[in-house]
């Protein structure tokens, strides 16, 4: 019984809400002037999704790249217990600073991928 | 979705999303319209990520709500029960909302979430399941606020 008196208040409910009609008309007005705010937020994602795509072709070209370099480049040959110089100090450094600034640029070539993806998703 | 179609739809819907907010903010007209518009461009201005195989009504009340939840935070904080229930009897009301009056006291002493919880279920017939996707609850938490809402507005109407 008390369950049928919470039920039978909520039904009773029917607050006047005015003219739809009338509403509706000013609601109208209002999403006209919120299309701009659409229209900007949809430019807003096509820009963002092409800087995206972007910093993952360049991230991965550069990345790609570096690697290349990393690999054919002959230091790779140079025995790690050689006595150490200056110049086989520079030839084997430099390969692996093109190793690390390959990881870099293909983890923002990734980032770029994930963040394009996320932004394709939420158009 | 195009714009005469978003406005199509939410012809048929938007008076039970205004009964929804107003009863929500328990009497409160304009409150409730102010929250009810806000909800209703944001609605347009995310309508391009609506889903089809979602349902429209899920998907405005969802919004509705979380707009609800930011208008509590940026005006009034988080009022106590006790509090509301106070600003409901201080606020001047239009004849229409003091024959409600009864009832909005009452939905004024249930905290927010099973106050929404109730009006859900009791006002729009929403299932347990559509109410935990709107409020962003489990299935388990939506039947215990509506069991603790139930209990509390039976000790009201008791007295």
């Amino acid at each position: 019984m008390k369950e049928k008196t919470i039920e039978e208040m909520f039904a009773h409910y029917q607050p006047d809400l005015g003219d739809s009609g009338e509403y509706m008309a000013h609601l109208t007005k209002k999403l006209e002037a919120a299309e701009y705010a659409k229209q900007y937020k949809a430019e807003q994602t096509k820009r963002y999704r092409r800087m995206m795509v972007l910093v993952f072709i360049a991230g991965m070209l550069t990345g790609g790249i570096l690697m290349l370099i990393t690999l054919i480049h002959p230091a790779w040959l140079v025995p790690e217990f050689s006595a150490p110089t200056l110049s086989t100090s520079l030839t084997t450094v430099f390969p692996k600073v093109c190793l690390l600034l390959a990881v870099c640029f293909i983890s923002l070539g990734t980032t770029g991928l994930v963040g394009s993806v996320v932004l394709n998703k939420r158009r | 979705m195009k714009r005469e179609q978003f406005i199509a739809i939410l012809s048929s819907e938007q008076e039970s999303l205004r009964r929804f907010l107003l009863a929500l903010c328990c009497g409160d007209r304009m409150e409730a319209e102010d929250i009810a518009q806000e909800a209703m461009v944001k609605a347009y201005i995310a309508s391009d990520r609506f889903e089809e195989r979602h349902k429209f009504s899920t998907w405005l009340f969802k919004i509705a709500y979380n707009t609800f939840l930011d208008h509590k935070r940026r005006v009034h904080g988080y009022a106590t029960d006790i509090e509301e229930a106070v600003q409901v009897a201080d606020v001047a009301r239009t004849d229409d909302a003091f024959a409600y009056q009864d009832l909005y006291e009452a939905i004024a002493t249930l905290p927010i979430k099973e106050r929404t919880d109730i009006l859900l279920f009791y006002i729009n017939g929403y299932t347990v399941k559509e109410i935990a996707k709107i409020t962003g609850s489990t299935q388990m938490a939506v039947k215990q606020h509506l069991s603790r809402g139930r209990g509390k507005l039976r000790q009201i109407l008791e007295r």
